[in-house]
């Protein structure tokens, strides 16, 4: 299950959205070598990093950040449109606008950019589709280096360039526009044989369990929360014997707030 | 800045190359973007299988020139080939030309001058890498010594798309079952999974089968083809033809 983190639920992910940023750092400053960065508590930031940006988090199975996106609305400000306008031909569309997100600064950690990794940056990438389809947004856009068009151009949504490559100083990019519809949504879930939701529902992210637990319940049997065997998996992970009953569960989960309480944390 | 006039058909294949239905629209539209760009023979190869494992480099498809593609195979150049050697090496395109003659190795001199011979001046190679460590390699070729140094970006995308569309559409192609395939309907299903990187649990998900059935589905395909592999034997059944198309999930 991929986290979205938007303005509502940021207190919560404080944790995980720090270590989104150092790894950040890690990925584009010091592997990449993108110069003109923003580094601010050995993270990186910048100007789209604000309180309308949306960041789509895969956790592994100890709660750590696995892969990431961030996508942001375009009706103000956009990368695509304001710094790189050479990428996009005229009778590619419009890249800004109420109904269209960018998306930008992908990234697996090294251990994430096999086999594993991938199953997490497609579910990633479905969760943009779905958040987006959510919002009444008909258009993702984005750039990409092209040595990483391969990755993107096997998911299975349609994208499509939205004019010619371009180099820029740490390499080649071009500009890429996705429709994003149900249908398309669809479509992209019948591709990666996943039947539902891959976002976590806010009501379990935002007052029960840690993301690490979360990611600890949500990965160990791959359950869609709300199921029976949900409930025996937070059972087992609350050291109680199995037994399905949801009273065990809201038992469980009013423990943990108690505890958060008073703790004053989120782990 | 206005787009240079020959690169206006492969913008177009920019656009369209995803909305090609069979691989023979891929390829018709392919081969009108590179003929603007002086290039006018292509194909796109396996050089390296699923799971990173060792294949024989062959040619998935392509417009290639067949008489120089046989003379290359008898000659032995496939497995000495530095072209092919490179591909392994760097994740970089490049072309032919990039090596001076006078710095080419004496093999590479002797493929250089034999390519010559049938009319082939030059080329331009995009290694593509897989999601599951294959490792596939776009080779365009021109009769031409020269092309546009502007157009290598382009060429590198315009070949990854063709590559990365051209291998969904060969899935979709249901070859002929060959009768004389060992599998059953299951186990090419579970095989034809295994073949694009999913695991037991994925692809009993996707079946809406047990992961133990999925399992015994993998064991008993391997024993049949007598590999200890899963990915080996998704290879094997992928090159015999006994996957046929992907399933719908």
């Amino acid at each position: 299950m991929i986290h979205m983190v938007t303005v509502e639920n940021r207190h919560f992910y404080r944790a995980e959205l720090a270590e989104m940023h150092q790894l950040r750092r890690v990925h584009f400053v010091e592997e990449r070598g993108w110069s003109q960065m923003t580094v601010r508590d050995g993270g990186e930031y910048d100007e789209s990093d604000d309180d309308r940006t949306i960041y789509f988090l895969a956790l592994d199975q100890e709660g750590r950040v696995a892969v990431s996106m961030r996508a942001r609305p375009t009706d103000d400000k956009c990368i695509l449109a304001d710094v790189f306008p050479q990428l996009v031909e005229p009778e590619s569309g419009d890249v800004c606008g109420s109904d269209i997100w960018e998306i930008s600064r992908i990234f697996a950690t090294k251990s994430n950019r096999l086999r594993q990794g991938i199953r997490r940056r497609n579910e990633v990438f479905l969760a943009s589709m779905e958040a987006a389809v959510a919002a009444g947004v008909s258009r993702l856009v984005g750039m990409i280096d092209t040595y990483l068009l391969s990755q993107a151009q096997r998911f299975p949504w349609a994208l499509v360039p939205l004019g010619l490559p371009s180099s820029y100083p740490e390499g080649e990019v071009i500009g890429v526009g996705i429709p994003t519809n149900m249908a398309h949504l669809a479509k992209a879930r019948r591709g990666l044989g996943i039947a539902g939701p891959i976002i976590v529902p806010s009501p379990l992210s935002q007052a029960t369990l840690s993301p690490q637990e979360m990611e600890q319940l949500l990965t160990a049997g791959r359950l869609a929360p709300g199921d029976l065997a949900l409930v025996k998996q937070v059972i087992a992970l609350a050291g109680k014997p199995v037994q399905a009953s949801e009273e065990l569960l809201a038992a469980f989960i009013e423990r943990k707030q108690a505890q958060r309480a008073g703790t004053g944390t989120v782990h | 800045m206005a787009m240079k006039p020959s690169f206006k058909p492969a913008w177009q294949f920019l656009q369209t190359a995803g909305a090609s239905k069979t691989l023979e629209e891929l390829q018709t539209r392919f081969a009108a973007a590179l003929y603007a760009l002086e290039f006018d023979r292509f194909s796109c190869a396996l050089v390296r299988g699923p799971g990173g494992s060792s294949v024989q480099p062959h040619v998935l498809f392509g417009q290639a020139y067949q008489a120089w593609d046989d003379y290359y195979v008898s000659q032995g150049y496939l497995e000495r080939d530095p072209c092919v050697r490179r591909l392994f090496l760097s994740p970089n395109c490049f072309a032919w030309s990039d090596t001076p003659v006078e710095r080419m190795s004496p093999v590479g001199r002797d493929i250089h001058e034999d390519a010559a011979e049938h009319g082939l001046r030059n080329g331009f190679v995009v290694p593509i890498h897989g999601d599951d460590q294959e490792l596939y390699g776009v080779r365009m070729m021109s009769s031409e010594l020269k092309f546009d140094p502007d157009a290598r970006n382009l060429l590198n995308v315009m070949a990854t798309l063709y590559c990365v569309i051209g291998v969904e559409r060969l899935k979709m192609v249901r070859p002929e079952v060959t009768r004389d395939s060992p599998l059953s309907r299951r186990e090419a299903e579970c095989l034809t999974w295994v073949s694009e990187g999913k695991s037991d649990w994925d692809i009993s998900e996707i079946l809406q089968i047990s992961q133990w059935t999925v399992h015994e589905h993998i064991e008993r395909a391997k024993s049949k083809i007598g590999v200890r592999s899963r990915t080996k034997a998704a290879v094997v059944a992928a090159g015999a033809g006994w996957l046929g198309s992907r399933p719908s999930a």
